[in-house]
């Protein structure tokens, strides 16, 4: 009697081992191709001095186009539905286009000191090895003005916030009733919001002044060289 | 009717065909490749185990593995994310007073994804992208203002289909901005790099 079709014993074909052992080859190749967590490159530290230097002249120019805007949406009472329009959008740019530059001010707030021990660490790592140099060197001088950028940051943070909020009451009380900047309550919120306004411009120069003068310091001596 | 007892027997004590007979051979060979299987089942999992810090499947519970594989895919759900959550800024408006819901629903689950992915960046990664981390950290709180915004500008009194088409528009381009700087984080501290 014979088995049943199921529990018959398979036939395996003697070409499989040539290619079993091919197999086998081929992945002890690959094993000795594979990496290990340790051997990743370094990430490539980011340029901060440039980059927070075109973050702030960014926000700069937006806060200045927002001036602008409030005082021609306050230059006539009743305000034409045109300037209020206009003034609409330039609020939501201000809130988009400033986006980057109060995330940052928030990142140096939470991260106080150690935001700028990466900023040194960083410039120990340039491949210019005369800034490396410097930075080193003058690691004093550099400390003093990233203090200064902190504060000048945070200045500017605190005085975003009631800018904004001036900015967007302003446009809801004109929304509702166009007339509304003849109010002496709201004639009060247009003159601090412009304020406050003129504040956060002024913290952005300054930070720019202090993002310079950092340059100013890694910035080879050329008289001494010549000396 | 009785059964026949030769019908009763195992068939494994049944008379082998003659393929079987003549395997003691055939038996052996099979064994052999059996063994050589698991050889290269070995070879297979040093492989994977090389690369694969966290070892076999399954991954053990706790922390996230910090593999390649995984910041890759942890990198393309926050990036999937965003764009669900600039989805729903478009279309919330259609769900009428389940919009905001909607919208604040699909921003939570973006924090949930950024912070699923931060898990999966490594020590060193973490460390050299303190200061970018923190900043995006930073950019979804700003985002999230914008929720609590709305609310102020519908307290203020302005009509709250006007002030929730403000507060989508805003979070709509702000997520891009955010996911941009996300990105180039990302290349810049190599998630995902072999």
């Amino acid at each position: 009697m014979g088995l049943p079709a199921t529990v018959q014993p398979a036939v395996y074909p003697s070409f499989h081992w040539p290619a079993l052992a091919l197999v086998g080859a081929g992945l002890v190749l690959l094993a000795g191709c594979a990496t290990k967590p340790d051997d990743y490159k370094a990430p490539t530290p980011r340029e901060d001095l440039a980059e927070y230097r075109q973050v702030a002249v960014d926000a700069q120019k937006v806060v200045k186009a927002t001036l602008q805007s409030l005082e021609r949406t306050v230059a006539r009472t009743p305000c034409p539905p045109r300037a209020f329009k206009a003034f609409t959008k330039d609020v939501q740019r201000l809130e988009v286009d400033s986006f980057k530059v109060r995330a940052r001010a928030q990142a140096i707030r939470t991260r106080g000191h150690a935001y700028f021990e990466q900023w040194q660490e960083h410039l120990a790592s340039v491949q210019d090895p005369e800034v490396r140099k410097l930075a080193e060197q003058r690691r004093d001088r550099l400390q003093e003005r990233f203090a200064q950028i902190d504060l000048h940051t945070q200045q500017a943070r605190e005085a975003f916030q009631p800018f904004m909020a001036g900015l967007r009451r302003l446009r809801n009380g004109l929304e509702n009733d166009p007339a509304v900047t003849g109010t002496d309550s709201m004639k009060a919120l247009i003159r601090t919001t412009r304020d406050n306004g003129q504040k956060v411009e002024a913290r952005l120069t300054a930070i720019l002044g202090e993002l310079d003068a950092v340059a100013a310091i890694l910035r080879p001596d050329k008289t001494a060289k010549k000396g | 009717m009785k059964p026949n007892p030769k019908e009763l027997i195992a068939p494994s004590r049944l008379e082998a065909p003659a393929t079987c007979r003549r395997s003691g051979l055939s038996a052996f060979r099979s064994s052999c490749q059996v063994l050589g299987l698991a050889a290269l089942a070995i070879l297979s999992a040093g492989l994977l185990c090389a690369q694969v810090p966290w070892g076999y499947w399954p991954p053990p519970a706790g922390p996230a593995p910090t593999t390649p594989m995984a910041q890759r895919s942890a990198q393309t759900t926050v990036q999937s994310q965003v764009t669900w959550f600039q989805n729903s800024t478009q279309t919330a408006s259609n769900y009428g007073d389940g919009g905001y819901g909607i919208v604040w629903q699909q921003f939570q689950a973006l924090q949930g994804a950024f912070n699923a992915f931060k898990g999966t960046l490594t020590q060193r990664q973490l460390s050299a992208g303190a200061n970018e981390l923190a900043e995006l950290d930073a950019g979804l709180g700003i985002l999230e203002e914008a929720f609590t915004n709305y609310q102020q500008d519908v307290a203020d009194g302005q009509s709250s289909t006007s002030a929730f088409n403000n507060m989508c528009q805003v979070l709509r381009q702000a997520s891009g901005v955010w996911l941009q700087e996300f990105n180039s984080d990302c290349s810049r501290l190599q998630v995902g790099w072999q």
